[in-house]
């Protein structure tokens, strides 16, 4: 359990530096592919959790790809603190308890 | 679209502006071919926009939480002060506008800015809007093709010198991207009228200790004065107004002038006289505007016999070397606004004193006055505009031979020069230059020739030597100092006496204005004491704030209290932010009231002193030897 709440720090971790970045107006590009590699490792892992909503996950990953593709750093900004980071602290909680 | 919505958005819309709900519903705007807009849903099933523009598409909020639109803003500017003003660029969902005004307090000044048509459009038929139109909701709203030429006055309206400190700008989520230009051009308006306001405040900072000293001094030459009012469009529209700056370029082509004299209206600035005269050139006139000009610039033995415009504001000693005509314009004088308005009221032979046009620099007024006087074209010489040959004028001004600058002091930065290269200016010349440009784009009808040759280019002007220009403009020959020499004085025999009368009375209004003055400061020497102890009545407050009340009334409205005031710019200058930064505890706010109206009117009481011993020893004299001079015609006849 400790193994997989590390994932998700480091996914949430990451997931910050973006955010602070893009809200900052710095260059966040370089940070991004680490970003996606932690995010993704989280998404590995909740996506062969039993009971994981698959779909909206899935709508996460996309909205994020359509963000970074687009350069639409408002669209992105949200799906990354709103959708992802929320998403992975709730996730993180729940295997606290 | 959402029908229900629309409806109720243009019908609040149609309360409180109808012209604009019928450009919307009659669709008398123009859709741009490139921009579509598009909405989405968020995951909690808010209506969100899409924007193309030109290839490029971009969401305008967020789809997971775009309730939170301009929180991060919020949390960035701390707390909004009162009075502030908040400038929000794009309207669409008008969530973050929600979220702003929940923010902000009543005395805040609301200003939105929309820059695309299509996005309001879109935005009225999808979400409701109508808070913003609701009648007691003071918000300023500019939309693209509505009412977007009213920017200006918005702007104008809206940024003040006291507000300007608390001015905030929030620019919604990728309208920089999707509508660069527009939102560029708006934050350039703003930051423009910010420098206006700081320029026009820091002249008034820097000329008020001098202007009573001027005005004092300088306003017994309207006795005998004239009025530019005589000159309006005295001139056939044919023949060119040549106006002659000191700019570094002008010792280059001054000689070509030469060929212009009788044939053009030749008006100087002043620092130009000089050169002109050496030069062996009498210009038609020259203009000053400066408060604080040295003499020097005047002292050559012909300047007599050029005809100065001028104005009661302009240092002592130009008008005291001067002997010739004097031609006067406005110069938001409160003593010259009694004397002319009593003098126009009595004698219908006496004649106003109109404003002149300005962008703060004496070549801006000579250019309005070219206009003001009927030339259609305006030719432009020693107008630089910039430190040609690292100088900042023309050798033979301030001094035989002009200095070069520090081009690495960091005053100085490039602008495009009218040869195509570059060439090194300053901010105030940048802020002329911006005018004239200005001009030139709203005045189509005026031909602009700038024959500096050399110098800043000014965008909009034809470049053109002085030579090609005299060649082709100045064919007609049209003798303006014929026309000058028959101009009628401004003011009839009946106006010189009510003149007489306000000047004699001087004294006795300054007494007065003391008084005031003296008694006002009792009066907030008790506001002070009743914020300090905590036992007051309310009817005990109640009298002491309608006596303060009435002599502010007094104070604000009384033209010989203006007078005192306005030569006091500077302290109202340290003193003004702090009026508007409010205290949380309402004694501490009584206290700090007392502690400002003491100061200032203490600080009115020693001005008042001061101007009433320069009338006694320059304005009394005169009325005195008027007197006896107009007794001894009377005699002759």
């Amino acid at each position: 359990m400790r193994e997989k709440q590390e994932v998700l720090k480091k996914a949430i971790e990451n997931l910050d530096i973006v955010c602070e970045k893009i809200k900052t107006k710095e260059n966040y590009m370089q940070e991004m592919p680490k970003c996606v590699e932690a995010v993704n490792g989280a998404v590995m892992m909740l996506l062969a959790e039993e009971n994981s909503n698959q779909e909206y996950i899935v709508q996460l990953l996309e909205d994020m790809m359509y963000g970074m593709t687009q350069q639409d750093e408002v669209f992105l900004l949200d799906v990354l603190r709103f959708g992802l980071k929320t998403g992975l602290e709730a996730c993180y909680h729940q295997f606290e308890n | 679209m959402n029908k229900e919505i629309y409806e109720k958005n243009i019908e609040s819309i149609r309360k409180k502006y109808e012209s604009w709900a019928d450009f919307i519903e009659e669709e008398k705007y123009k859709k741009s071919p490139f921009i579509y807009v598009d909405t989405d849903k968020s995951i909690d099933g808010q209506t969100i926009f899409r924007v193309s523009n030109d290839g490029k598409l971009f969401y305008l909020n967020g789809k997971y939480n775009p309730s939170y639109a301009g929180e991060d803003w919020l949390e960035q500017q701390g707390q909004i002060e009162d009075f502030a003003t908040v400038v929000i660029v794009g309207i669409h969902d008008a969530i973050h506008i929600r979220n702003i005004l929940k923010n902000v307090k009543k005395t805040t000044n609301i200003l939105i800015y929309e820059p695309s048509i299509e996005v309001f459009v879109k935005a009225l038929e999808e979400v409701d809007l109508s808070f913003l139109f609701e009648e007691d909701v003071p918000i300023g709203i500019l939309v693209d093709q509505i009412n977007d030429k009213e920017k200006k006055i918005f702007l104008q309206r809206m940024i003040t010198y006291d507000s300007m400190t608390m001015l905030k700008i929030y620019i919604s989520g990728n309208y920089e991207k999707l509508f660069t230009e527009k939102v560029e051009a708006f934050v350039e308006d703003i930051r423009k009228r910010v420098m206006d306001t700081i320029k026009n405040w820091n002249t008034i900072v820097r000329y008020t200790n001098v202007n009573a000293v001027n005005i004092f001094n300088n306003c017994k030459y309207m006795y005998d004065g004239y009025s530019i009012y005589s000159l309006y469009h005295m001139l056939p529209p044919e023949v060119p107004t040549i106006v002659v700056s000191a700019g570094p370029s002008l010792n280059k082509n001054i000689q070509d002038l030469k060929a212009a004299v009788g044939k053009a209206n030749i008006i100087a600035t002043d620092t130009a006289m000089k050169p002109l005269l050496n030069a062996g050139i009498i210009p038609n006139f020259f203009v000053v505007v400066d408060g604080l000009k040295p003499g020097d610039l005047f002292r050559h033995k012909d300047i007599s016999k050029v005809p100065m415009v001028t104005m009661n504001a302009i240092s002592v000693e130009p008008m005291k070397i001067h002997k010739g005509k004097k031609f006067f314009y406005a110069s938001d004088s409160q003593l010259e606004t009694e004397i002319m308005t009593r003098a126009i009221q009595k004698d219908k032979k006496s004649m106003g004193m109109p404003s002149l046009a300005s962008g703060g620099s004496v070549a801006t007024s000579a250019y309005s006055l070219g206009i003001y006087m009927g030339s259609k074209t305006i030719i432009l010489v020693g107008q630089d505009l910039a430190m040609t040959g690292n100088k900042t004028h023309a050798d033979g001004t301030f001094k035989d031979k002009m200095d070069t600058i520090d081009i690495n002091s960091g005053e100085y930065f490039e602008v495009e020069s009218v040869d195509g290269g570059k060439v090194l200016t300053r901010m105030d010349f940048k802020l002329y230059l911006d005018w004239f440009e200005e001009q030139i784009k709203e005045q189509s009808q005026i031909r602009v020739i700038d024959a500096t040759e050399g110098g800043a280019k000014i965008h909009g002007s034809e470049i053109m030597t002085l030579k090609e220009a005299i060649e082709k403009e100045c064919k007609k020959e049209f003798n303006v100092r014929y026309r000058v020499s028959r101009r009628p004085q401004m003011l009839g025999e009946v106006g010189k006496e009510e003149m007489l009368k306000i000047l004699e009375g001087l004294p006795g209004k300054l007494i007065e204005v003391k008084k005031k003055a003296a008694a006002g400061v009792r009066q907030y020497e008790r506001l002070e004491k009743l914020s300090k102890k905590n036992q007051y009545t309310e009817k005990e407050l109640e009298k002491l704030l309608k006596q303060i009340g009435k002599t502010n009334k007094y104070i604000e409205e009384d033209y010989m209290a203006s007078i005192v005031i306005d030569s006091l710019k500077g302290m109202e200058y340290t003193l003004r932010p702090s009026i508007y930064r409010t205290k949380e505890d309402s004694q501490e706010e009584m206290h700090d009231i007392a502690q400002n109206g003491k100061v200032m009117l203490q600080a009115v009481g020693y001005a008042a002193e001061e101007i009433l011993q320069l009338v006694e020893e320059k304005v009394i004299p005169f009325t005195e030897k008027q007197r006896q001079r107009n007794a001894k015609k009377a005699g002759k006849k």
